[in-house]
């Protein structure tokens, strides 16, 4: 199987849309994920190949820069090519681009209107000048390019002339060279487009619906612009220097608002290109409608579970010890350490207590140290383990209550996981959570309560929930045959995937007409 | 939402500008100063003292001092640049203690190299005397170590104390010299005597610099280490500092291997019917490097520093324009401001010049060169300075070419106007120095109209990745 990369297809705008042999039926689109970063998202992509077999895929994996990380999944047998787009591959080239004043003009009020709006237009405007520019050049010509330098210039003059020059022009470089980055990229040739977010991915898989008129959908797992707004406030490496005081008619823009918008328009761009926009679940729909999302195209598809072979695992039984488990990543999102103050106060109640932390440990490998010298001081080194990435099915037998306690998350695939095997959740209320545990708020014939939802970083809140479940086996299986039943209903794998598979058969074939008039 | 997405702050480089070629750059120019206090010392010493009847050991000793001149000055040039660049960096990083290690190694490269090309020079290709060969490679080889010295001295920016030491090491080269000529006049003498003054010079310029700079080196690996990256990152300015070394000489050599040279004992070859006024047209010239020097300190060095700190300052574009404007204005203004009473001052010469020639005892042949020398002076002095200034913005493939043309230039013309006989040497020397101080301004004010386009893209490092810095 060829594993392309940007090198191999360079200065191609395009693959061979005429040999159909060459065509992919899915191009899948994803941002820092797949095949480089283990769980969530990039299990999903890999169960989605894999499980249409039928399907032949090609994946666009965006990158910050080069190299690629070592990939963390198998190359399944029907995924065609995977290609690398590096949106910082723009540090050296020529500088030295000539265009007529007019279409310099066009240019920089086109980027002004992108980067302030969006929209699909507007996409197709901005694309079809800088594939002009890109013509025979490389992304880093343009970047480096006085025409590039003018249009920082103009664009700071035009949007916030008060700001530090130096800090616009860094997230203007990093903005503008990871657009031209997308729009520059050979358009791997596909029958539909699938992209798993907004951002890069959703620019990218918008500009596929421009120019090839193909279906182009997302399944968003999680808000990508919500996520990229609290990072943007968090950030320390934005400078404020636009102190509007206590002032709500100061109308001057920061750096912040720079970054935020431009995201929000790739954002509506994306939405705008999509024939379907689906989520995982409803909390997400709302966000959507918010950022432009059009209702009538809108749906839900659960993240699906295998259920059938998890609801065949033998279940704890009451003599063994009392066993709990977070499955997940050990990075800060999932708040480890208030799962190892719950574990530290329980071990008094339980003292057979066994605490797994089920999930790989190499990304963060800072947070997976300070996990566990935490382990260290509060003396939990006989009570809790760190196994890495395994499979969960082995442990799914032994394990009496699954525990989440992420800060964030969108459909958590290991309370659907743990469900499907009648094991209870005791879950922070985030994302789709109470949603799984509880019920849609129009489930039909409700089933009740799948679990215990608690505050974000609560220790004790979690510890007790834990111990209701532990301590009360009658309970805690009532709870596990809800989940099981509710996952069986809703959740179940090949509902899902006859979903998806129903999605791509009707687009297969399907020009959406698409034109950016639309 | 697991491995969505990368931190935004691994696509947003925030990084610093090239601020910090200032030393390195100012470096460049001051070299040339103080050596005018060497050739001073080469010409006191064939006028205080005769030639003894029948022998020519003081044209044979003038000739030697001037040939490891320019041997140590085209080898270590190359070295030196990228030395002076690699401290540059340095210092811009705080890392003051590297100082010591590279300026060694920095010694060590020009010494071994200038003394491998002396041998062979001196050796192999003029069959010199054995005794005075010794002389002339220890001789040459400190002179290659003043070149680096001087460099890394000017970086001190205690100017008084580099004019200092050059005084008193040709003062005390001078007197003894003189004395050793006058108690037994023979060459090698006269060279290891030269070579005390020399070794004042080197031991006050290393002193100062050590005093600035008093750490231990421990670990000589890896600052040669260092310049043998920084020979090849910087090959532009490494180059560049050849070819400036190569076309400072190269209309000298032309005319001591033309029928116009003449050759004193051993092989050594010179034109006394050129070198001298050619000679005295450098000399002419001084005010306007003492007045660029100058300008550098008053006014260049401080908008040059508002430019960039503003940037770092957070300015908005319109202060950092304004600031680009000044630096720009300032310039171009200043460097007329120099060159104009100095055009003033070679015409003077230029029509005076009879009267010089005679005052100076030189062959009256040579007025014509004496006037296109002058002229040509202040056209290499405004190349030089331009040149040097696109080094304070780090222009160095500019450098590198407006080098190589006057190189080529100054060896092409100066060939080509031999046919046109003794009355109009130095035509060649005087039109190449005209082409490219055109080539030098022009790119000098290029370069200040696009500097904010060069500060922030074209030369900024955090743009252009440079891994052997």
């Amino acid at each position: 199987m060829p594993i392309a990369s940007c090198a191999q297809v360079a200065r191609r705008k395009s693959l061979p849309q005429s040999e159909s042999h060459e065509i992919a039926d899915v191009c899948l689109i994803v941002e820092g994920a797949y095949p480089f970063v283990a769980g969530g998202v990039s299990t999903w992509i890999d169960g989605q190949i894999r499980r249409h077999p039928s399907l032949r895929f090609c994946v666009v994996a965006i990158l910050p820069e080069s190299p690629a990380p070592a990939p963390k999944y198998g190359r399944p047998p029907n995924l065609e090519a995977l290609y690398h787009l590096y949106l910082g591959q723009y540090q050296r080239g020529h500088r030295t681009i000539n265009i007529g004043s007019p279409e310099r003009m066009r240019l920089f009020a086109a980027v002004d209107v992108f980067l302030r709006s969006g929209g699909l237009s507007e996409l197709a405007q901005i694309n079809r000048l800088i594939t002009l520019l890109l013509h025979a050049r490389r992304p880093a010509d343009l970047i480096n390019s006085s025409l590039a330098w003018d249009l920082v210039c103009d664009l700071y003059e035009r949007t916030m002339p008060h700001e530090s020059f130096l800090h616009f022009f860094w997230a203007w470089r990093a903005l503008f060279g990871g657009l031209v980055a997308t729009l520059g990229f050979p358009l791997p040739a596909a029958r539909i487009y699938h992209t798993v977010s907004t951002g890069y991915a959703g620019l990218f898989a918008a500009r596929a619906a421009v120019e090839t008129s193909r279906p182009v959908f997302i399944t968003e797992h999680g808000i990508y612009t919500n996520e990229r707004r609290i990072e943007i406030l968090q950030a320390d490496w934005i400078i404020d220097t636009v102190d509007k005081g206590y002032s709500i008619h100061d109308s001057r823009r920061d750096l912040r608002d720079f970054w935020t918008t431009a995201f929000e328009s790739y954002a509506r761009t994306c939405y705008a290109a999509c024939a379907e926009v689906i989520t995982l679940h409803e909390a997400n729909q709302i966000a959507q409608i918010t950022l432009g999302a059009s209702p009538e195209r809108m749906r839900i598809i659960p993240n699906g579970v295998d259920y059938l072979t998890l609801s065949r695992l033998p279940q704890a039984t009451s003599d063994e010890p009392p066993t709990v488990a977070l499955v997940g990543r050990v990075v800060p999102i999932k708040d480890v350490k208030t799962y190892l103050q719950a574990v530290d106060l329980l071990r008094r109640q339980f003292r057979n207590l066994h605490a797994l932390i089920l999930g790989p440990t190499d990304e963060q490998p800072g947070y997976v140290d300070e996990c566990r010298t935490m382990v260290a001081e509060l003396d939990l080194a006989q009570v809790v383990e760190f196994t890495g990435k395994v499979d969960v099915t082995t442990y799914f037998p032994h394990i009496h209550v699954n525990v989440l306690t992420s800060l964030s998350e969108s459909q958590p695939l290991c309370v659907l996981e743990a469900g499907a095997a009648g094991i209870p959740t005791v879950a922070t209320d985030v994302g789709a959570c109470r949603e799984i545990m509880f019920g849609r708020r129009h489930e039909k014939a409700a089933l009740g309560e799948g679990g215990i939802l608690t505050d974000m970083s609560s220790p004790g809140e979690t510890a007790r929930a834990i111990a209701a479940l532990l301590g009360n086996s009658e309970q805690r299986m009532r709870l596990g045959r809800v989940m099981q039943e509710r996952v069986k209903r809703y959740y179940d794998l090949r509902m899902v995937d006859e979903a998806y598979a129903t999605i791509y058969q009707r687009y297969r074939h399907a020009f959406t007409g698409l034109t950016a008039q639309e | 939402m697991a491995g969505i997405g990368f931190a935004l702050d691994r696509i947003y480089r925030s990084g610093s500008i090239a601020d910090h070629m200032a030393s390195f750059a100012h470096a460049s120019v001051l070299a040339a100063g103080p050596c005018l206090l060497s050739a001073l010392c080469i010409w006191l010493i064939g006028s205080v003292n005769n030639e003894v009847e029948g022998r020519t050991i003081i044209a044979e000793f003038r000739a030697l001092v001037i040939y490891n001149f320019a041997l140590s000055f085209v080898v270590t040039s190359p070295i030196a640049l990228v030395s002076t660049r690699l401290m540059s960096d340095r210092l811009h990083d705080r890392n003051v203690s590297a100082v010591p290690g590279l300026m060694l190694a920095a010694l060590g490269f020009s010494g071994a190299a200038t003394i491998v090309f002396a041998i062979l020079f001196y050796d192999a290709a003029l069959d010199l005397d054995a005794r005075v060969t010794a002389a002339s490679v220890v001789n040459c080889a400190l002179i290659a170590f003043i070149w680096v010295g001087c460099l890394f001295c000017s970086v001190t920016r205690d100017y008084n104390a580099v004019t200092a030491f050059f005084a008193a090491g040709m003062l005390v080269a001078f007197m003894s010299v003189t004395v050793s000529y006058n108690v037994a006049p023979e060459l090698d003498s006269m060279m290891w005597e030269f070579s005390v003054g020399l070794a004042v010079t080197l031991f006050g310029l290393l002193a100062r610099i050590m005093a600035t700079f008093p750490f231990a080196v421990r670990d000589l690996v890896a600052p040669v280490c260092t310049m043998w990256r920084g020979m090849i990152g910087y090959w532009p300015i490494a180059l560049g500092g050849l070819f400036g070394a190569l076309g400072a000489w190269v209309d000298k050599w032309v005319v001591w291997l033309s029928p116009l040279g003449q050759q004193i004992g051993s092989g050594l070859r010179h034109a006394p019917l050129y070198d001298s006024p050619m000679f005295i047209s450098y000399l002419v010239v001084i005010p306007a490097y003492a007045g660029f020097i100058i300008y550098l300190e008053v006014k260049f060095f401080r908008n040059y520093r508002m430019f960039y700190s503003s940037i770092l300052d957070h300015a908005t574009l319109g202060q950092i324009r304004r600031n680009g404007r000044r630096l720009r204005d300032d310039t171009i203004v200043s460097l007329s401001g120099i060159l104009v009473p100095q055009l003033a001052i070679c015409a003077l010469v230029a029509l005076s010049a009879p009267a010089v020639i005679d005052a100076l005892d030189m062959q009256f042949r040579g007025v014509g060169t004496l006037r296109l020398g002058v002229i040509g002076a202040v056209f290499q002095f405004l190349f030089v300075t331009c040149s040097s200034l696109t080094l304070y913005f780090d222009r160095r493939i500019v450098f590198l070419t407006s080098q190589a043309c006057f190189l080529v230039l100054n060896a092409a013309l100066t060939f080509g106007t031999l046919v046109l006989g003794p009355r109009y040497l130095g035509l060649g020397f005087l039109v190449a120095s005209a082409i490219s101080a055109a080539v030098a301004y022009l790119a000098l004010v290029r370069t200040l109209y696009r500097l904010d386009y060069l500060t922030f893209i074209a030369n900024n490092p955090a743009v252009r990745m440079q891994p052997w810095a």
